[in-house]
């Protein structure tokens, strides 16, 4: 009886920091943009998945690789099977915290740097990232950011080819509308 | 005992407890996954070698090819005096494929035509009617293809006469209805099976218009970028038909007045390009006119090199052409500014 109460005291006293903030999103636009002499590349996805945490600052984002679109269907191929090849490294993902002063409660738009874990094709890189958060009736509602992500931190090899058609840092720009979270 | 239970309860009504980012996002990655996932580039292009593949022009994609077949590489007396072939042309193919649908191509081309039969323009139509999933749930792509070539030869191809004065229009014609069946076993290998009919409309004396083969190809990846293609037709001949006699080990004959069509070659894809060099028995670049006709032999050093190029053009908004579309233009002048 004494251990069962002091379990569930346990489970209740660490349920006040499960009380957490969550905010998510799922269909989160992400978009790059290649510009090369000879050819400028650009795809977006509009399924990228992210959750902030008001409490801890912790945001997470993961986008699938296949979820990129390009108008032309055979550079989409291309991009799959020989640059980011998505069949062994299907997810990119950003596992980073909020740094700076920033009050989740007090309408605005914040200038925030994110620090974390960039992780494509399989390749780790701290990043530090900077982007806007914008919150309105005392919760956050968006955040945009744009970065520069360069092929060789990420092991992705470009043909002597190509080179005239693939720039070597790719922009990269999200914009992500958060929604609270609520466990289905 | 409800001491125990009221927290208890308590504690199911808020069921965020240990809920991290990362455990969120997965749950939300998993919802929002789809059912199915399509197997991609199961050949790098329409063609394994000189026959098709299971593959299909993209939408509103161009695929411009350019093929060759020299001549005999290793025949006695002869190829030593054309430097292994290289200044004879067997066959040499031109066309454009166009995607109306990513799984519905329409081409037309032009070759010189290897065998008796030459000037063939050739039309085709490919429709894919099933794609492979990665998870094997449907392990096979299907893809069926229906051809027709039609000759501007003035002459009659098999005895002498005028074809035009001669012939009735009809013989100018020839069919070919091809069903390919293609497994992408693992990342590196691919295999495919196509039974092909061809119909000749005008054949020579003894001939028989019907023709089925059995097509058996595969294609091996060493890298990303570079693999190996392999391709034979087996002709499935009715017994006794004496002129279409194959194998003459088997058979017991010095010589066969045909051969299988037997190909080898490497691939490299390079962007947009797909390049293609093999050696091949057949000389023609059209199955109308490489199965019904290929009448060299492998052990008798009749096979030769060739080429083929693909280069795909994509049309539309962000396609090949859209950075000189007035458009493009505009935009770029604008984000001048």
């Amino acid at each position: 009886m004494k251990k069962s109460l002091l379990s569930i005291a346990v489970i209740v006293i660490f349920s006040g920091a499960a009380f957490a903030q969550q905010f998510i999103c799922t269909d989160g636009k992400t978009h790059f943009f290649s510009k090369a002499p000879l050819e400028d590349i650009e795809a977006t996805s509009l399924k990228t998945v992210c959750a902030i945490n008001t409490n801890n600052r912790k945001v997470f984002s993961k986008i699938a690789i296949q979820s990129f679109v390009f108008r032309d269907k055979l550079m989409q191929e291309h991009f799959n099977e020989n640059y980011l090849e998505s069949d062994k490294f299907p997810y990119s993902t950003f596992d980073a915290e909020i740094k700076g002063a920033i009050d989740f409660l007090k309408d605005g738009i914040y200038d925030v740097t994110l620090s974390g874990v960039l992780d494509m094709h399989g390749v780790k890189q701290t990043r530090e990232i900077k982007g806007k958060l914008y919150i309105e009736a005392g919760v956050p509602v968006r955040a945009t950011a744009d970065y520069i992500v360069k092929l060789k931190d990420h092991k992705i090899k470009i043909p002597k080819a190509v080179l005239m058609n693939i720039a070597e840092e790719i922009k990269v720009d999200v914009d992500f509308t958060f929604v609270k979270y609520e466990k289905k | 005992m409800s001491k125990v239970f009221y927290p208890a309860i308590l504690f199911l009504l808020f069921p965020f407890i240990g809920y991290a980012q990362q455990d969120i996002v997965d749950e939300l990655m998993n919802q929002q996954k789809p059912k199915r996932e399509y197997v991609g580039f199961t050949f790098k292009t329409t063609r394994v070698i000189s026959g098709h593949s299971t593959e299909t022009v993209k939408r509103n994609a161009l695929d411009f090819r350019v093929g060759h077949r020299f001549g005999d590489i290793a025949v006695k007396g002869i190829s030593g005096h054309t430097l292994g072939g290289l200044d004879n042309s067997s066959d040499i193919l031109i066309s454009v494929e166009y995607g109306i649908l990513d799984d519905l191509t329409v081409g037309v081309g032009r070759t010189k035509g290897a065998g008796p039969v030459r000037e063939l323009y050739n039309g085709f139509v490919k429709y894919r009617v099933l794609k492979q999933t990665t998870d094997f749930k449907i392990p096979v792509t299907i893809t069926v293809l229906g051809n027709g070539v039609v000759t501007s030869m003035k002459n009659d191809p098999f005895v002498a006469g005028n074809l035009l004065k001669n012939q009735p229009a009809a013989h100018r014609f020839s069919y070919m209805l091809q069903g390919m069946v293609a497994c992408k076993a693992t990342n590196w290998l691919s295999l495919q099976l196509s039974p092909t009919f061809v119909w000749r409309n005008y054949v020579p004396h003894n001939d028989e218009n019907a023709l089925f083969f059995m097509g058996l190809s595969a294609r091996t990846k060493f890298t990303k970028r570079f693999g190996m293609v392999f391709e034979y037709f087996l002709p499935i001949t009715a017994k006794g038909a004496t002129y279409r006699e194959y194998f003459p080990m088997i058979n017991g004959i010095k010589n066969a007045a045909f051969y299988p069509t037997l190909n080898v070659g490497f691939e490299f894809e390079t962007g947009g390009h797909v390049f293609h060099i093999n050696l091949t028995n057949s000389e023609g670049l059209v199955e109308n006119d490489f199965l019904p006709y290929t009448a060299k032999n492998w052990a008798q050093g009749q096979f030769r090199l060739g080429f083929t190029i693909s280069r795909v053009f994509q049309f539309g908004p962000g396609g090949t052409f859209s950075k000189w579309g007035k458009k493009a233009k505009a935009k770029a002048s604008e984000s001048a500014k």
